[in-house]
């Protein structure tokens, strides 16, 4: 047996591929006019494929829940999301692709936590966003 | 692609278009050839062992065997499945992997009948600065969809250092949101038995 491959063997590979799963109907979200929110958690339950977040948001249209799905558990983790980094409670940011209909909702890409450490896509974009983002 | 191919796919897409659905909602794997062309940015795990090779991809743990060890298979004995049943041997320092018993698949982008026959070549290749790539030309031949052999190439390097393979098991969502509900039934019908 030939030992060309012997020290890939065990080793993970990455192949190149879109940030969203296939599976999931993008369509619905604009991932081209991203969209910051600021809110309470009131719930969040990490998963694959995708984020469910619940956030308690206060606007001019007034104080409510919304539901926001995100990424994969497995994107943000290697994004730099730990566990216990977002609990309910938290005041945090989050950006998102908003919802084409205009309706409450979302895409999450990325949150910026209670403490300011950012995973996925800065909340609010710059230098300084940048230079906060966990590892 | 043969028209009849077309039409097949043409119905397909027509029918997943609106609600943009995909295998992988249902936490199905995309089968062959797609799943080694892309996995949503996932890494992908190659565990090779003698007689065997496992590919196991993180995005819906989906996972291919390539049997190394010469064993001679009557592949009319096997039932078609979606990454089929493969076969390798080594050309000098190439791998070349057969796939027969594909089932045959419109909901993939490289959609094939059951008689799609894959050939993959692999090899290590240098980067620019040295660094180790594996790359693969695949050739899809399949005389029921396609009038001539489709032939791609595919390259991955290593993952870096520090990534391990995380599990995925994308039903899970799916569970927990019915074992609430029946929560939300039982809490329903025993409004009483509340503290």
């Amino acid at each position: 047996m030939k030992k060309l491959f012997a020290a890939l063997s065990c080793l993970a590979l990455v192949a190149l591929a879109a940030p969203v799963g296939a599976h999931h109907s993008a369509a619905q979200f604009n991932f081209r006019g991203p969209a910051t929110i600021k809110g309470t958690v009131k719930s969040i339950r990490p998963a694959n494929p995708h984020l469910r977040l619940v956030l308690i948001v206060t606007d001019d249209k007034g104080t409510r829940d919304i539901e926001y799905e995100g990424h994969s558990l497995n994107n943000f983790y290697r994004s730099g999301w730990r566990p216990d980094m977002v609990k309910a409670g938290d005041r945090i940011e989050i950006m998102i692709a908003p919802r084409k209909d205009g309706a409450d909702g979302g895409y999450v890409t990325g949150v910026r936590t209670a403490d300011g450490r950012v995973f996925g896509a800065p909340p609010t974009g710059g230098a300084q966003a940048e230079a906060e983002r966990s590892r | 692609m043969k028209p009849e191919a077309r039409a097949k796919v043409a119905e397909y897409r027509g029918l997943v278009a609106e609600g943009q659905h995909a295998p992988g909602e249902f936490c199905l794997g995309t089968g062959m050839p797609g799943s080694m062309l892309g996995s949503g940015g996932y890494p992908m795990e190659i565990i090779q062992r003698p007689e065997q090779i496992t590919v196991i991809y993180e995005a819906h743990t989906e996972l291919r065997r390539i049997y190394t060890d010469g064993r001679k298979v009557n592949m009319d004995d096997i039932f078609p499945s979606r990454n089929g049943f493969s076969l390798a041997r080594w050309e000098g320092d190439t791998l070349v992997v057969e796939t027969y018993k594909l089932k045959e698949q419109v909901d993939q982008a490289a959609a094939h009948s059951e008689q799609a026959h894959i050939v993959e070549r692999y090899h290590l290749i240098k980067d620019a600065k040295g660094g180790k790539i594996l790359e693969a030309e695949l050739t899809m031949t399949d005389p029921a969809f396609y009038t001539a052999a489709v032939t791609v190439t595919k390259r991955w390097s290593p993952a870096e250092p520090g990534t391990f393979m995380m599990y995925y098991e994308c039903d899970e969502p799916n569970w927990l949101d019915f074992v609430d509900k029946l929560r939300d039934e039982a809490a329903k019908q025993a409004p009483a038995a509340q503290p």
